[in-house]
């Protein structure tokens, strides 16, 4: 009786706690929070006091750009919590912001994704992160599960989906059937790799040293996984190593596509072993259907065509697959009351 | 929204173009269903379904529009408005949560009764503590007014306004109307005013000086205001003499019975004379009002 009650006056969440970036679904609201998971912590000098000057968008617009004093930091690290104290206050931060403050307001409810990778020590992390936020309860949900449940696949029915998630941090890839993982394999692959491994090219060969920030711009400008027809070409600035100057430069796709060969191998070899590891039942739907490719790496421009080219199966992209897995957990919450069997249990 | 009611206008010919649009691309490209095939890593079955629109033979709506936007994305063609087609027979995903979102919200309101009870008792509850609520702020707010349901109302009513002329800085506006009620000339059936104590509040000041009877053995009191100040003044007999606010430069004087009580708010800015005689505040102001009794 009172749960319910309590039920009418909260604002249930779902929350997909990416490395790159958090979203937020509210019930019976949709999607109201997309930000990154970035936060600049002021540190006063000489208590050594430290303060949350900025979380998400202005946060990130402050990464590398930081005098002394304030810290811009990500707290999650390939899919996990780096920070505990960070993320949770980042996550206090975050659920003030789309709670209306209300007289009557109870604690949410909070479904919250967490890579199928993680550790049971990891999840407990991301648990308590959550309580402490001002949680009431909090569920977690596999990160595959809620991507295909966002891409719109048949979860609860006897046939084998496969959906690949590449998100910031960590690559999933999962097999699912009838409401549960039938296989999941995560790869601490995903578009920070991506931009790391630019960053890492340029220096080799142009001898220029560039942050993270452009690294994505190029990433997301003229990076590709797969060679096309036309070479795209982008002017780059960064420091000249041996100068020591900043320098304009310019850089084509195919040498990005050089750059993300070693990233992209790995996660073909993780959906490689999925395959492999499948039972034969779920094979032969998969290979009738293929496989679904959500989260933000997915629109890293033909990387579909990869997969496709390397297991010869249909690979198709998500729609809108930034949102695919805050999506899924979205669905899963409104159905929580319902069904209970997709969430995975931490001690 | 607009392109599905342009599609329903113009139903038939649109429903068979999606297959037929991707078919008539693929043949402008000069391309066979086995090259198409190889590139999409479809089976031919599928991708003759897809040209025949039937995508019952496909796995499911993801996959459905999946392979549609692939196949578009391929011969160059521009997936929207193929997308748009799928959408009535196979709804987006993306879509789909905004719709199970606005769905609850509807049954909640309209059809499903179990949630339909969910709102009413949501809004039930509400209503409840907002009157539980109201009702406790008001029983709080006149403590004096329990006991005159119960009690002949004439025998209270003299303690009743003493007690109330006390509090009345303090918390004027309630007071004010429960006193004025109970003390007024016509006996009024208590219940009904202390439900509407607002009308009375009006009523009262206007009649009470008027109702002061000048008689012998008494005195006159005069008020001078140099401020706007609240100020009560109560006769022997316990009649209500002054109950109001006097505005800046205004002057009363009134006649009664003593001992006067009075309760005179903003005190420093008000000349009292008692029979002529000015009177004294300066020991019993408390605050900014003081009380005194002149005798």
């Amino acid at each position: 009786m009172f749960r319910s009650l309590t039920g009418y006056f909260s604002n249930d969440l779902a929350i997909d706690l990416g490395t790159a970036n958090t979203l937020i679904y509210m019930r019976s609201k949709g999607i109201v929070l997309d930000e990154p998971s970035v936060v600049a912590i002021h540190s006063d000098f000489p208590t050594n006091k430290k303060s949350i000057l900025a979380v998400g968008l202005e946060a990130k617009r402050m990464l590398g750009r930081t005098p002394g004093s304030i810290q811009a930091i990500r707290p999650m690290k390939d899919g996990v919590i780096a920070d505990f104290t960070v993320t949770e206050q980042m996550l206090k931060q975050f659920i003030k912001k789309v709670t209306p403050s209300r007289f009557f307001s109870a604690s949410p409810r909070i479904v919250i994704c967490v890579p199928c990778g993680s550790t049971q020590v990891e999840r407990r992390a991301i648990k308590d992160s959550a309580l402490a936020a001002g949680a009431r309860r909090v569920e977690l949900i596999e990160e595959p599960m809620a991507a295909a449940i966002g891409a719109g696949l048949p979860v609860e029915e006897p046939t084998g989906s496969m959906v690949v998630d590449i998100g910031g941090g960590t690559t999933e890839v999962g097999v699912i059937s009838l409401g549960g993982v039938v296989y999941s394999n995560s790869v601490r692959v995903g578009g920070d790799k991506f931009d790391e491994a630019i960053i890492n090219y340029i220096r080799r060969n142009y001898g220029m040293l560039i942050g993270e920030t452009t690294a994505e711009e190029i990433k997301k400008t003229i990076g590709s996984a797969f060679p096309g027809a036309e070479v795209k070409e982008m002017e780059v600035k960064g420091r000249n190593l041996a100068e020591g100057i900043p320098r304009a430069f310019t850089v084509s796709s195919n040498e990005i596509l050089e750059a993300l060969t070693e990233p992209l191998n790995q996660i073909v070899s993780a959906v490689k072993i999925a395959l492999e590891q499948t039972p034969p039942e779920l094979g032969a739907d998969i290979a009738d259907k293929g496989m679904v490719l959500t989260g933000g790496g997915a629109l890293l421009k033909d990387i579909d065509r990869l997969l496709a080219e390397e297991t010869g199966l249909p690979v198709i992209v998500a729609e809108e697959p930034l949102t695919c897995v805050v999506r899924g957990s979205g669905k899963a919450l409104e159905k929580m009351d319902k069904i209970g069997t997709i969430f995975t249990n931490v001690p | 929204m607009e392109s599905q009611t342009e599609q329903n206008s113009t139903l038939p010919p649109d429903r068979d173009s999606v297959g037929a649009a991707l078919k008539a691309a693929r043949e402008a490209a000069g391309l066979s269903l086995g090259e198409v095939a190889d590139r999409l890593k479809l089976s031919l079955k599928q991708l003759e379904a897809i040209e025949a629109d039937r995508f019952e033979a496909l796995p499911g709506a993801a996959f459905v529009r999946g392979f549609v936007r692939n196949y578009a994305r391929f011969l160059g063609l521009d997936a929207v408005p193929l997308m748009a087609r799928l959408e009535e027979r196979f709804p987006s995903s993306v879509k789909e949560v905004a719709n199970l979102s606005k769905e609850v919200e509807a049954a909640s309101v309209v059809s499903e009764p179990e949630e339909t009870s969910g709102l009413l008792g949501k809004r039930a509850i509400l209503l409840v503590l907002v009157v539980v609520l109201a009702a406790g702020a008001f029983w709080f707010a006149r403590p004096g007014s329990e006991p005159a349901k119960d009690e002949a109302k004439q025998d209270l009513a003299p303690m009743l306004t003493e007690q109330s002329t006390a509090s009345a800085p303090v918390e004027a506006e309630p007071v004010k109307g429960a006193s004025a009620a109970v003390t007024a000339p016509e006996p009024a059936p208590v219940p009904a005013p202390a439900a509407k104590p607002a009308p009375a509040v009006a009523a009262a000041p206007a009649s009470a000086p008027v109702s002061a009877p000048p008689t012998a053995g008494g005195g006159t009191v005069k008020l001078i205001a140099k401020q706007d100040a609240w100020v009560s003044v109560i006769d022997g007999s316990g009649k209500k003499l002054v109950f109001e606010t006097l505005k800046a430069g205004a002057a009363k004087e009134v006649v009664g019975q003593s001992p006067f009580k009075l309760t005179v708010g903003n005190a420093t800015q008000v000349e009292v004379s008692f029979n002529g005689q000015p009177v004294v505040m300066t020991g019993k102001i408390r605050g900014t009002t003081a009380r005194l009794e002149l005798k």
